[in-house]
C-alpha cells in the first residue's frame, strides 16, 4: 500500500479501506525492513503499537473518531514517553523509563496517533548531523554515505525513507528544519510559546520548540492544530488562539504575500543552491507573490551570539544527570564528588561536555557580562532586524541550509565548521519566530531545502504558502529510491 | 573596643497549601519523597509553575516592614551541586527581589533602633540530607524540596546578640501575627544565619564569618557570644579571621567550619529562563492591604490606648498572636479592669501552659471562662486564691468554671450582714485579743480575719471582713 | 584557554577530562571562544537583553495541593534507593 501523506492516510481510515491495525502493522514491517541500515529508531514500541491499533479499531467500528484516529506517528527520543524508554540520545539516561507522558505526546497520543516508537538524535539536541548519539549516527535515506541532519535526524530520516508517515522533533537552533532540507520533506518549527515544552527534555530553554516532520505543508497544518495550545504546566506557553491551520490552507483566499530575500541569505551561496533557489523564487512569484530584497544587518552575529546562549542554559539544564535519582550512576562513586563526577563524564559525550564547558565559562564571575548578556542584547538586535523586516513583508525567504548533506564523520573533528551550518537557522531561534523548510530541488541527487520564515504566531501564512508552492511543483513527492 | 557587626539571614518557611513551583503538598512530617513530585524530582522534561499564593505573603511581609514592593521582579538560577538539590540549581531571587528597601524598629533596653532590610526574596527549599541513618551512606528525602521560603536579609546594622535576637523575635512575631509561616524552629519553619564580624567603631567592615541554620533564639544569642569571643581572639593574637561558613554546635556551645560546602563557589546566577518577569501591579498591593493582619507594633498601641495596659505587659502580649487573641477574646466580657485580666493571663494562665510545654493556643480553659473567674474576683464573688484553684482545677478536670465552683460552694460570703454576724461572733470569742487590739496591736487585726476564715470554711470575702472589722472594732 | 581555567570549569561543572583529552579539548574551546567572541564588536549600546522571544508576564499557579505523586513509579530505578530514600556516599557535614 502506498499513501502520500497524513491526509491520505487519515481519510482511508475514516472511510475504513484501511484498519489502525494494517496500517500501523505495515509501517512496523517497513521499519523492521531498513531501519537495520538507518538506525533512525532508538525504540521500536510493536506491542504497545498493536495493542493501541486495535483499540482504535474498536473505537472505529462504534464511529467514534478523533482528528488523528489511527495516524502512526514516531516520537524523537527527546519527549519523555510514560513507561517507554527515553533516552535524548545518551548513555546518560540509557536505562531511563519516563514516569510520565510530555504534553505534545499526550495530546497526540489522545487525537488518537499510534505511536511506533522514538527516534534517534544527537545526544541532548546537540548537534547538526545525528552523529553525537550514544545510539550511533542515522544515515540520510537518500544516500547513506551521508549524514541527515541533526539533532532531529532520526525523526526526519524515518519519514524521508517512508518508514513513518510523520514524526515529531524539535529545533532549538535548526534542529528540524536543518534535517528536513538534507532529507527533502518539510519541517516546521513553531513561535517561541505555540507549543508546550513540558516533558521536552530541556537544552536550551528560551530557544526550544516542539515541531513536526511531514511530507507536505498540508499534513503539518493538520498535525500542528493537534500539538498547539497553552499548558498551565509551560510558564512559557502562550494562551494566543489556535488557528484551523488546515482550514486556512485550502480555503484562505491569500496568495498575494510580499515575500522578503534577505541580502545576508543570498550572499555566499553555491551555484547548485543558488539556482534551485531562485527557482523556487520564480515559482512564488508566479502563484503571484511580489519579492523584495531586505536586510537583516545583524544575522552573521546569530551562530556566535546562538553559541553563548545556548551552553549557558544547557549547561544549567544538564546539572540534573547527576547520578543520584534516575539515569546512569558510575560504579566508581566512592564519595559524592566522584559520584557526580564519574555519572557524568562517563554518561555524556564530547560535544555534551564541551557545551557544558563553554556555558559554565559564560556565567561564570566576571565573564557573565561580556558573554551571556551581551549576546542577551545581541539576540534584541536581530529581533529587532526581523520586526523591522515584517513592516515591510509578510514572509521571509531563503536556503534552508548552505548546502547539500555533508557526509557522515566529514565534520566531526571541527566543531566550528559544525556550528555553522545552522547560519540561515539560528536567528530565528533567537528571535523566536516561526519557520518551516520544504523541498525545493536537488543538488547530486541530494535534497535542498526552501526556509519560510514568518512573524510570532504567523504559521498559517507559512503553511498557506507552501501548500500553494507544492501544487506546482512535485519536490515533496520524491522519495529515496524513486 | 571591639565594635561586632552582625547582619541576620533569615529563611522562612510560607505556609502555603503547595509548594513554591509545583503543586505537591508542604506538610511537615510525611514519609520520605512521598510528597516529591516528577518536578520537584527534577526529572527531565519538568517545568516550575508560580504559586499565586506565595508571592501575596511576600507582598504582605513587604507591607509589613515598610519595604518597596518590585513592580517586575526576576527569579534567577543559583547553580551548584549537592543532593538535597535535585536539579543542580536553586531558583532563588539574584537581581530586581519582589521586596526590597524595609526596615524595622525594635526596643532593646528602652532604647529605640532601626534595622534596615535590605531585601526578602522568594526562593525554593532544598530537601533534607540525613547522615546517620546508614552505614557509609546519606540518605536524601526530598520532602522538604521546592517548599516556598522567603529569604529575609539585614543591613549590619545590629550591634549586640541582644539587638540580634530582638530584631529576630520581632521578625518572627510579624511572619506569625501576618499567618504566612508557622514561624516553627524545630520544625525548620524559620531559620537563621547570622553574618558576624569585628571591627574598631569608624574602621571599615571586617572579615565576617557565615554561621549557618540556627534555629532557636537561645542559640543564635549563643552563637553570636561563641564566635565574637572567637574572633577577638583570633585578631588579638595578630591573626586574620577566615571568610568561611560555619556551624554552631549546641552541645559544645561552639561554632566549626563546615566540613561540606564548597568555599569560593561560583553560583553563575542568571535569569530563570522557565520563568517569566513576576508584575505586581499597584491594584494588586492595595487589595492585599486591606486584608492586611494586624501587626504588632499596632496591636501593643492599642493595649496601651484603649486597654489601659502597661507597657511591659503590652509588649509581651502583642508579640504573640494567639497570646494576643486569647486576650481579646477575653476582654470581649470584661468591662473595665484589664490590666488585672492582663495580669492574670500572663501569671496564671501561661504560666500554666509553661508547667504543662503547651502553647497559649492549646491551653485547656478557654478566655471566656478566665473572663468569668476575672469578673468573679472583681465582683467579690470569689478570692483570687480560689480563682487559681478553680482555674487549676478546671485545667486538670476539663470542667467548666461555673460547674466547679457550684458544685464546690466556694462561693464567696460578701453579704454584708452576714458577716457583720461572723465578725461579732469572733469578736466576742476573743475578747482578750480585742482588748491587746485596742492598746495598739494592730497586726492582731489578722487574726480575726482568720478566724473568721475558718468560720467561714474560707468563703469570707476578705476585704469585706476586713471593713467590718475595722468598724466594729474603732467603735 | 589556559589549564587551569579548564580545571575550575571542570570543577563547577562536575565533569573529569582525562589528561590526555585536555589539549584537543583546549584547541577546540579556543575556537569556540574565537567564534563566540565576535559578538564583541556588535553594537548594543542601550540595549536590553532579551532574556525570552515573547513579551508577557509570569502566570501564577492557584494555591491548591495535587495528589498525583506516585512514590514507586517515580523510584522505579531500585539501584539508587534504600527505604524510600535516595543514598549517596557518605558526605561529612
Amino acid at each position: 500500500m502506498t499513501y502520500k501523506s497524513v491526509t491520505e492516510i487519515l481519510q482511508a481510515i475514516k472511510s475504513k479501506k484501511i484498519s489502525a491495525l494494517e496500517i500501523t502493522s505495515e509501517y512496523l514491517k517497513r521499519i523492521k525492513a531498513s531501519d537495520g541500515n538507518l538506525n533512525s529508531f532508538i525504540t521500536v514500541t510493536e506491542e504497545a503499537a498493536l495493542n493501541k491499533a486495535s483499540d482504535i479499531d474498536k473505537d472505529i467500528s462504534k464511529n467514534n473518531f478523533k482528528p488523528l484516529s489511527g495516524l502512526p506517528i514516531a516520537q524523537k527520543d527527546i519527549f519523555c514517553t510514560k513507561g517507554v524508554k527515553t533516552s535524548c540520545g545518551s548513555k546518560m539516561l540509557d536505562n531511563f523509563i519516563s514516569p510520565y507522558d510530555a504534553t505534545v505526546v499526550d495530546k497526540l497520543n489522545k487525537a488518537g496517533t499510534i505511536m511506533l516508537g522514538k527516534t534517534n538524535m544527537d545526544e541532548f539536541a546537540m548537534g547538526s548531523s545525528n552523529e553525537t548519539s550514544f545510539y550511533g549516527p542515522v544515515k540520510n535515506p537518500w544516500d547513506n554515505k551521508y549524514v541527515p541532519g541533526g539533532s532531529s535526524g532520526g525523526s526526519a530520516s524515518a519519514v524521508a525513507a517512508r518508514i513513518s508517515p510523520c514524526s515529531t522533533g524539535t529545533d532549538t537552533g535548526g534542529s528540524i528544519r536543518q534535517p528536513a532540507s538534507l532529507c527533502g520533506i518539510c519541517g516546521l518549527k513553531p513561535t517561541y510559546g505555540r507549543v508546550s515544552r513540558f516533558g521536552m527534555i530541556a537544552f536550551a530553554s528560551s530557544l526550544d520548540q516542539a515541531g513536526l516532520f511531514t511530507t507536505d505543508a498540508l499534513d503539518a497544518a493538520i498535525l500542528l492544530k493537534e500539538i498547539s495550545g497553552h499548558d498551565p504546566k509551560d510558564s512559557t506557553s502562550s494562551t494566543v488562539d489556535v488557528p484551523d491551520y488546515y482550514d486556512y490552507c485550502i480555503n484562505a483566499n491569500k496568495k498575494e504575500f510580499t515575500v522578503g530575500i534577505p541580502e545576508e541569505f543570498v550572499n555566499d551561496l553555491n551555484d547548485d543552491v543558488k539556482v534551485s533557489f531562485y527557482d523556487s523564487v520564480k515559482i512564488l512569484e508566479k502563484i503571484g507573490c511580489k519579492v523584495k530584497t531586505i536586510n537583516l544587518r545583524h544575522t552573521g552575529l546569530g551562530v556566535s551570539a546562538y553559541q553563548v546562549v545556548a551552553p549557558a542554559e544547557c549547561s544549567s539544564n544538564l546539572s540534573r544527570f547527576d547520578g543520584v535519582r534516575y539515569g546512569h550512576r558510575s560504579k566508581k562513586s566512592s564519595s559524592l564528588e566522584s559520584l557526580y563526577k564519574e555519572s557524568r563524564s562517563e554518561g555524556f559525550g564530547k560535544e555534551v561536555k564541551r557545551r557544558i564547558l563553554v556555558g559554565t565559562y559564560a556565567l561564570s564571575a566576571g565573564y557573565y557580562d561580556a558573554y551571556y548578556l551581551k549576546a542577551q542584547k545581541v539576540r534584541n538586535l536581530i529581533a529587532q532586524d526581523f520586526s523591522q523586516a515584517f513592516e515591510k513583508v509578510d514572509l521571509i525567504l531563503g536556503p534552508t541550509t548552505p548546502d547539500k548533506a555533508f557526509k557522515i564523520g566529514e565534520k566531526m573533528n571541527d566543531p566550528i565548521a559544525m556550528y555553522m551550518s545552522d547560519v540561515y537557522t539560528v536567528s530565528t531561534n533567537l528571535a523566536g519566530l516561526p519557520a518551516m523548510s520544504i523541498p525545493m530541488g536537488f543538488k547530486e541527487g541530494m535534497p535542498l531545502g526552501l526556509q519560510i520564515i514568518g512573524n510570532h504566531f504567523d504559521e498559517k501564512d507559512i503553511l498557506r504558502l507552501s501548500h500553494l508552492f507544492q501544487k506546482e511543483t512535485d519536490w515533496h513527492n520524491r522519495k529515496p529510491g524513486g | 573596643m571591639w565594635e561586632t557587626v552582625i547582619g541576620l539571614e533569615i529563611h522562612v518557611q510560607l505556609a502555603t497549601e503547595s509548594k513554591l513551583f509545583s503543586s505537591s503538598p508542604t506538610n511537615f512530617g510525611s514519609e520520605q519523597n512521598t510528597q516529591a513530585s516528577i518536578i520537584d524530582l527534577a526529572m527531565p522534561g519538568v517545568l516550575p509553575v508560580l504559586n499565586k499564593k506565595a508571592v501575596d505573603m511576600a507582598i504582605m511581609f513587604g507591607l509589613a516592614v515598610d519595604a518597596k514592593i518590585a513592580d517586575k521582579s526576576i527569579f534567577a538560577r543559583k547553580n551548584y551541586f549537592y543532593p538535597d538539590l535535585p536539579k543542580g540549581y536553586q531558583i532563588s531571587q539574584y537581581e530586581l527581589p519582589v521586596v526590597y528597601d524595609g526596615k524595622l524598629e525594635i526596643n532593646v533596653d528602652g532604647k529605640k533602633k532601626i534595622i534596615g532590610i535590605t531585601r526578602a526574596h522568594l526562593e525554593e527549599d532544598a530537601g533534607k540530607s540525613i547522615h546517620d541513618l546508614f552505614d557509609g551512606e546519606s540518605a536524601i528525602d526530598l520532602n522538604r524540596a521546592g517548599t516556598p521560603l522567603i529569604e529575609i536579609v539585614s543591613e549590619p546594622d545590629m550591634r549586640s546578640a541582644k539587638e540580634a535576637v530582638t530584631y529576630l523575635k520581632k521578625i518572627h512575631s510579624i511572619v506569625k501575627s501576618l499567618g504566612i509561616s508557622d514561624g516553627n524552629m524545630e520544625e525548620g519553619s524559620f531559620r537563621c544565619d547570622a553574618n558576624i564580624s569585628l571591627r574598631k567603631p569608624g574602621d571599615p567592615f571586617g572579615i565576617r564569618a557565615e554561621i549557618k541554620n540556627i534555629n532557636s533564639f537561645r542559640f543564635v544569642e549563643s552563637a553570636i557570644n561563641f564566635e565574637v569571643d572567637r574572633q577577638q581572639d583570633i585578631i588579638e593574637s595578630g591573626g586574620t579571621v577566615n571568610q568561611e561558613t560555619r556551624l554552631y554546635d549546641p552541645k559544645k556551645d561552639e561554632t566549626r567550619p563546615m566540613r561540606s560546602k564548597e568555599e569560593a563557589n561560583d553560583y553563575r546566577y542568571f535569569p530563570d529562563p522557565d520563568l517569566l518577569p513576576v508584575e505586581i501591579t499597584d491594584k494588586q498591593i492595595s487589595n492585599i492591604k486591606k486584608i492586611l493582619p494586624e501587626l504588632p507594633d499596632s496591636k501593643k498601641e492599642r493595649l496601651i490606648s484603649q486597654y489601659n495596659i502597661k507597657n511591659d505587659d503590652a509588649e509581651i502580649l502583642s508579640l504573640s498572636s494567639q497570646l494576643f487573641e486569647y486576650f481579646e477574646k477575653a476582654s470581649q466580657d470584661i468591662s473595665s479592669a484589664y490590666q488585672l485580666l492582663a495580669n492574670f493571663i500572663l501569671s496564671e494562665v501561661v504560666g500554666l501552659c509553661n508547667k504543662h510545654n503547651l502553647d497559649i493556643s492549646e491551653a485547656k480553659v478557654n478566655a471566656k471562662d478566665v473572663a468569668k473567674l476575672n469578673n468573679y474576683i472583681n465582683d467579690g464573688k470569689i478570692s483570687m486564691k480560689q480563682a487559681k484553684d478553680v482555674l487549676s482545677e478546671s485545667w486538670e478536670s476539663n470542667k467548666r468554671v461555673d460547674d466547679i465552683i457550684k458544685s464546690k460552694n466556694i462561693e464567696q460570703i460578701s453579704n454584708p450582714d452576714l458577716l457583720l454576724n461572723e465578725a461579732k461572733k469572733i469578736l466576742e470569742k476573743h475578747p482578750k485579743e480585742v482588748q491587746d487590739y485596742k492598746n495598739g496591736k494592730d497586726k492582731l487585726i489578722g487574726f480575726f480575719v482568720g478566724q473568721i476564715m475558718k468560720e467561714t470554711k474560707g468563703k469570707a470575702n476578705p476585704k469585706t471582713i476586713n471593713q467590718i472589722l475595722n468598724k466594729l472594732l474603732k467603735g | 584557554m589556559d589549564k587551569d581555567t579548564i580545571k575550575k570549569l571542570t570543577y563547577l561543572s562536575k565533569l573529569s577530562i582525562p589528561d590526555s583529552d585536555i589539549d584537543e579539548l583546549s584547541k577546540n574551546l579556543d575556537n569556540i571562544l574565537k567564534l563566540i567572541g565576535e559578538i564583541d564588536a556588535a553594537p548594543t549600546d542601550g540595549m536590553l537583553p532579551m532574556a525570552h522571544p515573547l513579551d508577557f508576564s509570569q502566570p501564577l499557579r492557584d494555591d491548591v495541593c495535587k495528589k498525583d505523586i506516585n512514590r514507586e513509579e517515580n523510584q522505579h530505578d531500585s539501584t539508587k534507593i534504600k527505604d524510600g530514600y535516595y543514598t549517596v556516599p557518605k558526605i561529612l557535614d
